[in-house]
């Protein structure tokens, strides 16, 4: 499973938290397992193509490029993550949210009507304090929003 | 408002110009909606998503399924049906008509809507 899990001992309650970063983009709330977050790259930092963290390169991906929405102004973060599969992104994002932790049971499978490429870039739909958060699957977006290497 | 017990009878609802007609036995509710989060999606008559009691409900734009533009920014009142298991919402101008004279027969003039391909994008036929 892609996400990183936990044991939640408060209420007493069996289930199951996941740790998960919160960012939006054109004012809808996305999360990422926070385990697949490695650096929040500070503010006003010029990006180019790619990000060079900890010896490992992070090509730039914009969302609102990958989701096809009306491109924003450049004063976003950028998230570098890995899909915990070998592929890294340097994610840019309008704003980072605070961390949270999505229980498990509120977590609802994307509905069947949604049939495109999202069912790739997306795992499931979460309501987080009356708002509805779309839940990242990381090896699914990465895939998908990465330009494919050909070899020669 | 709450389906009827009679699966023949027909909901008519308008919809910009169009009147178009559903099975009222497949309509659960009608209700209005203040907020859609829009998903990412290849499907353009996919709205996004809303929270209706408490369940994270898809809407299909049916102004856009059937040729008529799109729907505009929330609030709308939606019908909300379901499908094997699932809610779909679908934005709606206003109810005209439930049980109309003719029970299951389609008036002239107004679009049959099948909730049943609603979501794959062919369910709208014309009636005559």
């Amino acid at each position: 499973m892609p996400f990183n899990r936990a044991r939640s001992g408060d209420k007493g309650g069996p289930g199951t938290t996941r740790n998960v970063a919160l960012f939006t983009v054109a004012c809808v709330d996305y999360a990422i397992d926070a385990a697949r977050v490695r650096h929040l790259v500070p503010t006003g930092r010029e990006v180019g193509r790619s990000i060079v963290f900890e010896g490992s390169s992070f090509p730039v991906i914009d969302l609102r490029s990958v989701f096809r929405l009306p491109t924003g102004l450049r004063t976003g973060r950028v998230l570098l993550v890995d899909d915990g599969a070998g592929r890294n992104a340097a994610l840019m994002v309008d704003a980072m949210g605070m961390p949270a932790r999505l229980d498990e049971r509120t977590l609802t499978a994307l509905p069947a009507v949604f049939r495109g490429q999202e069912r790739v870039r997306f795992e499931a739909l979460a309501v987080v304090d009356d708002r509805i958060v779309v839940v990242i699957a990381p090896r699914g977006l990465l895939a998908d929003a990465r330009p494919r290497q050909v070899a020669v | 408002m709450t389906a009827a017990p009679d699966r023949r009878a027909l909901m008519l609802v308008a919809l910009g110009n169009r009147r178009v007609a559903v099975n009222g036995g497949e309509v659960t509710e009608i209700a209005r909606i203040s907020a859609v989060t829009p998903v990412p999606c290849d499907d353009p008559a996919i709205l996004g998503v809303a929270l209706h009691r408490g369940r994270i409900v898809p809407l299909v734009d049916l102004r856009r399924r059937l040729g008529d533009g799109a729907t505009g920014l929330p609030p709308f009142l939606c019908l909300f049906t379901q499908r094997g298991g699932a809610d779909i919402g679908v934005p709606i101008d206003s109810v005209l008509e439930f049980g109309p004279p003719g029970g299951s027969q389609v008036p002239e003039g107004v679009t049959f809507v099948d909730f049943s391909t609603l979501a794959t994008g062919d369910g709208a036929a014309s009636a005559h």
